[in-house]
């Protein structure tokens, strides 16, 4: 099946069975390994890539579904403009350590500061959106600090 | 992590434009096809030894599916609506759905899952099913007949029929709710039990889920009647903790709906 698509911003035509995941694609496929995975399940998020604008699993989407959408994957949100000050709080926070979960999180947090520019998002949703990604090393308060500071609010 | 990675043998795939062209290809393929919805239970199943249909029939490009109508007495879902949208949109003429529905999943998989996906599984612990039965939300098949939700979640343990839409009815505007889950950790995974709570003038409605046990709707005419009706109730749970669990969500859901403002 052939799949157009929009991939990190460019047009991008790939020719793939319709049933791949999505994270195999990415990874296998394209190379961009930046999209991380471990459950394969939906359920630890280090594969969270945008679909449409919305954090989606990429290991929960099958390549038929890519058609006609516009997929942004970690190494996306990295060439754009927002990278530099996510990856600078989480720096500043200690926010990873393994950094195994952290192109999770960086999707995750590209969507929840372009939602929360639209309509300021509350708190409980952001705790929300920050504990849809599984980090073991962190204990998860250095991350809740840098997305909140990149809120810009209270700790 | 050089692993070669498995795909499922290739299923033919279909994205039908129309409700009806979809029902054509369902009907063709002889129970051999499976709707794809969000995919978030269906990827993982087609991953799985002898989990690979002969067919995929992608529902996302009908558009009659994606629709919420409003209309003076209910509102009308599309099955292909995901769990994310039902919740924003539903906030405000259903108070509860924001806490009952922010309960399944994580905010990813709520992005790609529907509703329709959801009720197909009949999993007697998703919230969406305790939710659309204290709503007494109506199911819409492929084929325009009306079926109550509780029928539909019954007759999915053998095969779930084509579902449109869902259809529920608006609640009273001084009508009270609550709803409470009880999980084995805070941060999600399966509930032990669940309860929604929906107070009204002179009528209480409790719907509750627990373990195996599909959520059922208890009657009173105010809190505490409610509480000795599920009592009456229990043994329609699997054991002594499940009852207990029920319960600790029920005596939650009331107290968060006495609580609520109007
Ligand atoms: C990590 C994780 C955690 C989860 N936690 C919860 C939870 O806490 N609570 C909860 O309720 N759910 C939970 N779920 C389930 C999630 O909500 C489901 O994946 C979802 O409900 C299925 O919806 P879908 O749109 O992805 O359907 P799909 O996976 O695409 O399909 C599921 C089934 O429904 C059928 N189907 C799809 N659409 C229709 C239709 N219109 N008519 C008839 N049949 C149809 C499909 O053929 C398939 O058999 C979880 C899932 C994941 C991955
Ligand atoms: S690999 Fe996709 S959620 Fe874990
Ligand atoms: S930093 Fe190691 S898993 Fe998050």
């Amino acid at each position: 099946m052939l799949i157009n698509c929009t991939l990190n911003g460019r047009d991008t035509a790939i020719e793939a069975a319709a049933t791949t995941r999505l994270s195999a694609l990415l990874r296998e496929t394209l190379g961009l390994t930046g999209t991380h995975v471990a459950c394969d399940e939906g359920v630890c998020g280090s594969c969270t890539v945008l679909l449409d604008g919305s954090a989606a699993r990429a290991c929960l989407t099958l390549a038929g579904q890519c058609d006609g959408v516009a997929i942004e994957t970690v190494e996306g949100v990295a060439a754009g403009e927002t990278f530099e000050t996510i990856a600078d709080a989480f720096l500043r926070h200690n926010a990873l350590q393994c950094g195994f979960c952290t192109p999770g999180f960086v999707t995750t947090v590209a969507a929840m500061l372009r939602d929360d520019a639209r309509e300021r998002l509350g708190d409980a949703e952001v705790e929300a959106r920050i504990s849809s990604v599984a980090c073991r090393c962190t204990g998860y308060l250095p991350i809740v600090a840098a997305v909140r500071d990149l809120l810009g609010r209270d700790r | 992590m050089d692993d070669p990675v498995p795909v499922p043998a290739v299923p033919d795939y279909f994205l039908p434009a129309t409700i009806a062209e979809a029902g054509d290809l369902l009907a063709r393929h002889d129970g051999r096809a499976r709707l794809l919805a969000g995919g978030q239970t269906l990827i993982p199943e087609l991953y799985r030894p002898g989990g690979t249909p002969a067919a995929l029939i992608d529902l996302r490009r009908i558009a009659e599916l994606g629709r919420i109508e409003w209309r003076a007495d209910h509102v009308e879902i599309g099955a292909m609506v995901t769990i994310a949208a039902a919740r924003a949109e539903l906030a405000r003429a259903f108070p509860v759905a924001a806490p009952c529905l922010g309960h399944v999943a994580n905010s990813a998989v709520r992005n790609r899952a529907t509703l329709g996906g959801s009720l197909a599984l009949a999993d007697p612990a998703s919230e969406i099913s305790t939710f659309l039965l204290a709503h007494d939300a109506g199911i819409i098949l492929a084929g325009g007949e009306l079926c109550p939700v509780d029928q539909l979640i019954a007759g999915c343990a053998d095969a779930p029929p084509f579902i449109r839409a869902i259809r529920l009815p608006l609640p009273a505007a001084h009508e009270r709710s609550g709803f409470a889950e009880i999980l084995r950790r805070r941060s999600g995974g399966r509930s032990l039990a669940m309860a929604l709570a929906r107070l009204g003038a002179g009528r209480a409605r409790l719907t509750v889920s627990g373990g195996t046990c599909q959520p059922f709707r208890i009657e009173a005419t105010d809190g505490p009647a409610l509480l000795d009706a599920l009592v009456a109730r229990s043994s329609a749970f699997d054991g002594p903790s499940t009852r207990a669990w029920a319960l600790a969500a029920a005596r939650r859901a009331i107290a968060t709906a006495e609580n609520a403002a109007c």
